[in-house]
C-alpha cells in the first residue's frame, strides 16, 4: 500500500503538485488523466524518488522513502518511457539486469512468452520499433515484480491487439496484488481497466471510483467545463 | 553488484569512444615506429661512430700532452691515462667494425666487443674512484643520457657484465630499427608517452561517467533498490576493467606489427639502475614490463576514482576532462620539480603516475620508495571514493539534487 501525505511540488514557482495526500491499496489500478503539461510525469517521479518531496510524505507499505530509500525503491519499478532504455543493449540484457537488481524470481522466459516480445528478444533497442520498445518496457516491469508499479503512457504507439494485451495483463497484475498507478490519454482504456481515476486539475486530485460512467464525458466534464457535452 | 558491473562494462564497451581511444593507444604507442619505418640508421652503426669520435678527441689529447714540456708528473700520469683509453677504445672498435660489417646475423658473435667494453669500463670505473675522472673520454652511449659520476661507471661495468653473461649485444633504446621486445620498452619508459596513454584513459573515464546524462539514461541508476555508492563503484570497476583491457589489446597489437616488421626482441635483456644511488642493478625488459604494467593499473585505478567523484558534481564533458588532465599535468616533471609543489610533491598522485620513474629510480623530482609510491596512490583513490561515499550519504540521486 502507497501512502501520500501533503505532497508539494513545483518547478521553481511554477507549482504543479499541492498538498496531494491518497492512498493505493493493494490489489488495484488507478489511472492517472490530466492534459498534456499538467503534471502526471511529475507526480510518478515524486512517487519514486526523482523529484525531491521531503520526510514523510512518502510510504511503501509503511516504509518512508526518505528514512529507508533502498528499501522503498525494492518495493516499485518505474521506468518513464522507453527513451531511456540503453539503446546498444539488447532487450535480454534489460531483463536479466532488471531481474537481477530487483532481485527477483519471476522467470524471463515465461514473461518474453507472455508479452511475445521473443522474436526481438536479442535485439538492441536501437532496431526496435516504438510499439516494441513498449513491450520490452512493460517485460521490465514484469520482470522486476514490484509491488508497486508506476507506468507512464504504457498505451503509447500500440496496435489494438497489444492494448488489448497490456491491458489484461494488468488485471492480472491486481489479480496478483500489486498496485497499479497508470497515466494515460485513452479515456476508454481507462475505463476498462481502472477501480479508480485520479484527474489531475489545478495542482490537485480529484478521485473518482470507477462505477462504468463514462469517462470521456468525465473528463471533458472536469477538464474542458462541458457538462456531459459529447455525443 | 556484479550484475551492475556487467551493464556499465558492456554499455562502455560498446560505445565508439571504445574504438576510438583503442586506435589513439595504439597510434601514440606506433608514432616513432611508423616516422622511421623507412629509416635503416640502426643503433649499433651509430654508436661504432662514437667510438671513433672519441679516438679522435683521445688523439688529440694525447698530442696535445706530448707537446708539453717539461712533463710533469701530472702529464705524465695523464698520458699514461689517456694512451691506456686510445688503446682499450682502439681494441673496442676494431672489434666493433667486425661485429657491426658481419653480413650475417647470426654469425655475430657479441661476446668479443662486450669483454672490451667490460674491460675499458673498468679502467673507468678505478679511474673514477682514484679521482682521475677528469681525464676520462667518456663515448656517447645511444640513447642514454652521459653520467660521468662513479655510479654511472658501475652501472657500465653491470651491463657489460651482464650482456657478456648472456652472449647479447647492445641495444640502443633510440634506435630507428628496435626489435618488439626492446621498441615497447623504449615507449613505455618515455614519460611524455606514458603520460598521453593516460590522457587517453581520461576521455574514456570522462566518456563513462557522462554517458547516462549525454543519452537521457539516468532515471533507472536513481532508482535502483541498491546504496548509490555501490552503483557508482560497480561503474568506477566497469571502466577501470575496460580501460586496462583495451590499454593491454593496444599494447599487444603494437608489439605484434612491430614484431613482424624488426623482429620480437628478447624480454631478457638487462637494464641498469640504482636502486639506492650508490650501487648498480639488473631489471630485465620482462620485468620492466610487468612492473610497468602493475603500476600503470594504479594511475588508470585513480584517474576514474577521479572521475567517479567529479560525476557527483557535474555531468559535464569538459569538467571531467578538465579534471582529469590537470592531474596529468602535475605529473610533467617541470610541474613536479617546480619550487612551489616540492615540499608536498612525494604525497601527490601525480608524482607517481609515470612507472618507469619508479621503477628505475630515476626521477628527477622527490619521491617515496616504491612501496610509499604506491600507498600514495592507493591512498588517494580510496580517499577520492571515501568523498564520494560522503557525498552520497547526503545526496542519493547524485549530481544536481
Ligand atoms: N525538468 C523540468 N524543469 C522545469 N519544468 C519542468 C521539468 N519537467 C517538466 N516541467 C514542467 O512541468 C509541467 C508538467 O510536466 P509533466 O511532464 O509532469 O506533464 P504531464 O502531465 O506528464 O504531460 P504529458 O501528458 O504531456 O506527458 C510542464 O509544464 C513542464 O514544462
Ligand atoms: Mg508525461
Amino acid at each position: 500500500m502507497l501512502e501520500v501525505s501533503h505532497l508539494n511540488f513545483a518547478f521553481g514557482k511554477q507549482g504543479l503538485l499541492s498538498d496531494l495526500s491518497f492512498t493505493l491499496a493493494a490489489g488495484s489500478i488507478t489511472g492517472l488523466v490530466a492534459p498534456n503539461g499538467t503534471g502526471k510525469t511529475t507526480l510518478l517521479r515524486c512517487l519514486c524518488g526523482l523529484l525531491p518531496s521531503g520526510p514523510g510524505v512518502l510510504h511503501l507499505n509503511g516504509i518512508d522513502l526518505y528514512r529507508k530509500r533502498t528499501a522503498y525503491l525494492a518495493q516499485l519499478f518505474f521506468l518513464e518511457n522507453s527513451t531511456q532504455l540503453y539503446a546498444d543493449l539488447t532487450v535480454a540484457d534489460h531483463l536479466k539486469y532488471v531481474r537481477k537488481m530487483w532481485h527477483s524470481s519471476v522467470s524471463i522466459q515465461d514473461t518474453v512468452g507472455e508479452l511475445e516480445v521473443a522474436g526481438y528478444y536479442r535485439k538492441r533497442i536501437r532496431d526496435l520499433s516504438l510499439g516494441m520498445k513498449q513491450h520490452a518496457l512493460l517485460a521490465m516491469y514484469l520482470v522486476a515484480d514490484p509491488q508497486l508499479l508506476l507506468i507512464d503512457e504504457p498505451l503509447n504507439g500500440l496496435d489494438p491487439t497489444s492494448i488489448q494485451q497490456f491491458e489484461r495483463i494488468f488485471t492480472q497484475l491486481k489479480a496478483a496484488g500489486k498496485t497499479l498507478l497508470v497515466s494515460s490519454h485513452q479515456m476508454d482504456s481507462v475505463g476498462r481497466v481502472s477501480d479508480d481515476v485520479f484527474f489531475l486539475k489545478d495542482q490537485h486530485i480529484l478521485a473518482e471510483p470507477n462505477t462504468g460512467q463514462d469517462m470521456m464525458a468525465e473528463y471533458s466534464r472536469i477538464f474542458l467545463g462541458q457538462e456531459a457535452a459529447h455525443g | 553488484m556484479v550484475s551492475q558491473f556487467g551493464l556499465d562494462f558492456k554499455r562502455l564497451a560498446r560505445t565508439s569512444t571504445t574504438v576510438v581511444i583503442y586506435l589513439a593507444f595504439g597510434l601514440l604507442l606506433l608514432t616513432s615506429f611508423f616516422m622511421k619505418i623507412h629509416d635503416d640508421n640502426y643503433g649499433p652503426g651509430l654508436q661504432l661512430g662514437h667510438y671513433t669520435a672519441t679516438m679522435g678527441s683521445l688523439d688529440k689529447a694525447i698530442d696535445r700532452l706530448e707537446k708539453v714540456k717539461p712533463k710533469t708528473k701530472q702529464v705524465k700520469a695523464e698520458l699514461k691515462s689517456k694512451t691506456t683509453q686510445k688503446t682499450l677504445i682502439d681494441e673496442i672498435n676494431l672489434a666493433d667494425t667486425q661485429l657491426v660489417a658481419s653480413p650475417v646475423l647470426s654469425a655475430q658473435d657479441p661476446d668479443p666487443v662486450n669483454r672490451l667494453l667490460l674491460k675499458l669500463a673498468r679502467f673507468q670505473v678505478k679511474e673514477t674512484a682514484a679521482g682521475r675522472g677528469a681525464w676520462l673520454e667518456l663515448y656517447r652511449v645511444e640513447g642514454e643520457p652521459t653520467d660521468s659520476s662513479l655510479l654511472g661507471r658501475k652501472k657500465a661495468v653491470l651491463l657489460y657484465q651482464t650482456l657478456l653473461k648472456r652472449h647479447r649485444s647492445q641495444l640502443f633504446f633510440n634506435a630507428a630499427r628496435l626489435p618488439a621486445a626492446s621498441y615497447l620498452t623504449a615507449q613505455l619508459r618515455s614519460g611524455q608517452t606514458t603520460l598521453l596513454l593516460l590522457a587517453v584513459v581520461v576521455l574514456l573515464v570522462a566518456e563513462s561517467f557522462t554517458l547516462d546524462q549525454r543519452k537521457h539514461t539516468t532515471a533507472l541508476q536513481q532508482t535502483l533498490p541498491h546504496e548509490p555508492f555501490g552503483v557508482l563503484v560497480a561503474r568506477v570497476g566497469a571502466t577501470f576493467v575496460l580501460a586496462v583491457l583495451v590499454l593491454a589489446a593496444a599494447l599487444a597489437t603494437v608489439f605484434v606489427i612491430v614484431g613482424l616488421h624488426d623482429g620480437w626482441g628478447n624480454w631478457a635483456y638487462p637494464l641498469i639502475y640504482s636502486p639506492n644511488g650508490r650501487t648498480a642493478a639488473v631489471l630485465t625488459l620482462g620485468r620492466f614490463a610487468a612492473g610497468w604494467g602493475g603500476l600503470i593499473v594504479l594511475a588508470v585505478l585513480l584517474l576514474t576514482a577521479l572521475g567517479a567523484l567529479v560525476s557527483l558534481y557535474t555531468a559535464k564533458m569538459g569538467l571531467h576532462l578538465a579534471s582529469g588532465v590537470a592531474v596529468i599535468l602535475l605529473a610533467v616533471p617541470v610541474v613536479l620539480t617546480a619550487a612551489v609543489v616540492r615540499p608536498v610533491v612525494r604525497f601527490l598522485p601525480s608524482a607517481y603516475l609515470q612507472p618507469a620513474p619508479m621503477l628505475l629510480h630515476e626521477a628527477s623530482w622527490p619521491q617515496l620508495p616504491l612501496g610509499g609510491g604506491l600507498a600514495v596512490l592507493l591512498g588517494w583513490t580510496v580517499g577520492l571514493l571515501g568523498l564520494g561515499w560522503l557525498r552520497l550519504k547526503w545526496h542519493p540521486r547524485g549530481q544536481n539534487q
